[in-house]
């Protein structure tokens, strides 16, 4: 795996600063998993679950600021728009094939849009919107601290493939999925840093996985404790 | 040099406040978190008492102080397993009269089911519906209760 430096992340930082960045990962994987474990799970009302989810894009907009990150910096920008496209395609078409030979193996093929006719349009919307959102998390943040710890390269790519898996457990079908899909986004953000292609990428892909995939197996893509039931 | 570490050192110091200080309102969420569900799944309202357990009955007093004027359910458990259920409605003037409740209604008797001779337990449990009914949970009401079924009760209630 090589990796062409198109984006600048601070690798060369003290040690002081690449542990910081550690414990930064650790601070918002805990979050995530508060939210999904215990906040889904024994809050009194679903409204709770927005205080972690503003208390992460605090921490996250304030780490970035404290780095001193610009968005361009961050992958908002659209100049590599079409090179970080060129890097995707592959992959989510070959992605797409096992899950389309997962689908018509298992007999659950069902590219099929929502009956309500509203719902065509708010479909694709909704699910680049969400994958656009979880892929500032995932890469913007993830990412660039896993590189500040562990440099460009395969491990800080796994860290990432690691992390989105380790939130959608114990759905064993969309962790293994998330780590894939983990793996090839962080690996493309190293090369081509740019989150709309990525958002792009995600939504689609999420709708691939829906539309083939048994669902009984997806569980409505239920992770942590909301999963069981 | 010496500007460039003092604005690491800064950046460093503000990490690391950033960092403690998230941890600290999480803490925070996670109890009230925590506090919140045990509130809401075992309500600190219920009051009661089992004064009765024999071969025939078990019979006691159960208010939810949070909505005095409904009935409270409860649930009879006679050595761990479920023996009947009922609501606690029935006339205890004397549970009224020391200001325990605020009704009279508040009294239950459940028929003992036919039972092997020698020593049980009987446990009355009132019922708490939360989360819009998706969940329920028992509270024991008083003290588990021991009693004895002699030989020529056994198997029988009548």
């Amino acid at each position: 795996m090589s990796f062409t430096v198109d984006q600048d992340v601070d690798e060369s930082g003290s040690p002081e600063m690449r542990s910081l960045a550690f414990w930064e990962i650790v601070s918002l994987t805990s979050t995530a998993l508060i939210a999904v474990w215990a906040v889904l799970a024994l809050a009194t009302t679903r409204w709770m679950l927005l205080f972690p989810v503003a208390l992460a894009f605090s921490f996250i907009i304030l780490s970035h600021r404290i780095r001193r990150e610009s968005a361009r910096e961050l992958g908002w920008r659209t100049d590599n728009f079409l090179e970080a496209v060129r890097l995707l395609v592959l992959p989510m078409l070959g992605a797409s094939l096992v899950m389309a030979a997962i689908g018509w193996y298992m007999g659950s093929l069902r590219f099929a849009f929502p009956e309500k006719r509203s719902g065509i349009l708010w479909l694709p919307f909704a699910g680049i919107a969400w994958g656009l959102t979880q892929q500032y998390v995932l890469q913007a943040f993830f990412n660039r601290r896993a590189q500040m710890v562990w440099g460009r390269g395969a491990v800080s790519v796994l860290v990432v493939g690691f992390i989105f898996a380790l939130i959608h457990l114990p759905n064993w079908w969309l962790a293994a999925a998330t780590f894939a899909g983990g793996c090839i986004w962080a690996a493309v953000y190293q090369r081509a840093p740019n989150l709309p292609a990525l958002g792009l990428s995600h939504g689609l892909m999420t709708w691939v996985l829906i539309s083939t995939v048994p669902q009984s197996a997806l569980q409505s893509l239920r992770v942590g404790f909301k999963y069981f039931g | 040099m010496v500007e460039t570490n003092s604005v690491n050192g800064l950046k460093r110091e503000r990490l690391a406040q950033l960092l403690i200080a998230k941890s600290v309102i999480e803490a925070l969420f996670v109890g009230v978190v925590a506090v919140g569900f045990y509130y809401t799944a075992f309500s600190p309202h219920f009051r009661g008492w089992s004064d009765v357990a024999d071969a025939k009955v078990v019979s006691g007093w159960a208010i939810n102080e949070a909505a005095p004027g409904s009935a409270v359910e409860v649930q009879v458990y006679i050595d761990g397993r479920f023996a009947g259920d009922g609501l606690a409605n029935l006339p205890r003037p004397d549970v009224f009269k020391a200001g325990r409740s605020t009704t009279e209604l508040c009294g239950f008797r459940l028929v003992t089911p036919p039972l092997a001779a020698g020593e049980h337990e009987a446990r009355v449990y009132a019922v708490h519906p939360s989360d819009g009914g998706s969940r329920r949970t028992l509270q024991l009401i008083g003290v588990p209760l021991r009693f004895r079924i002699a030989p020529e009760e056994a198997g029988s209630n009548q």
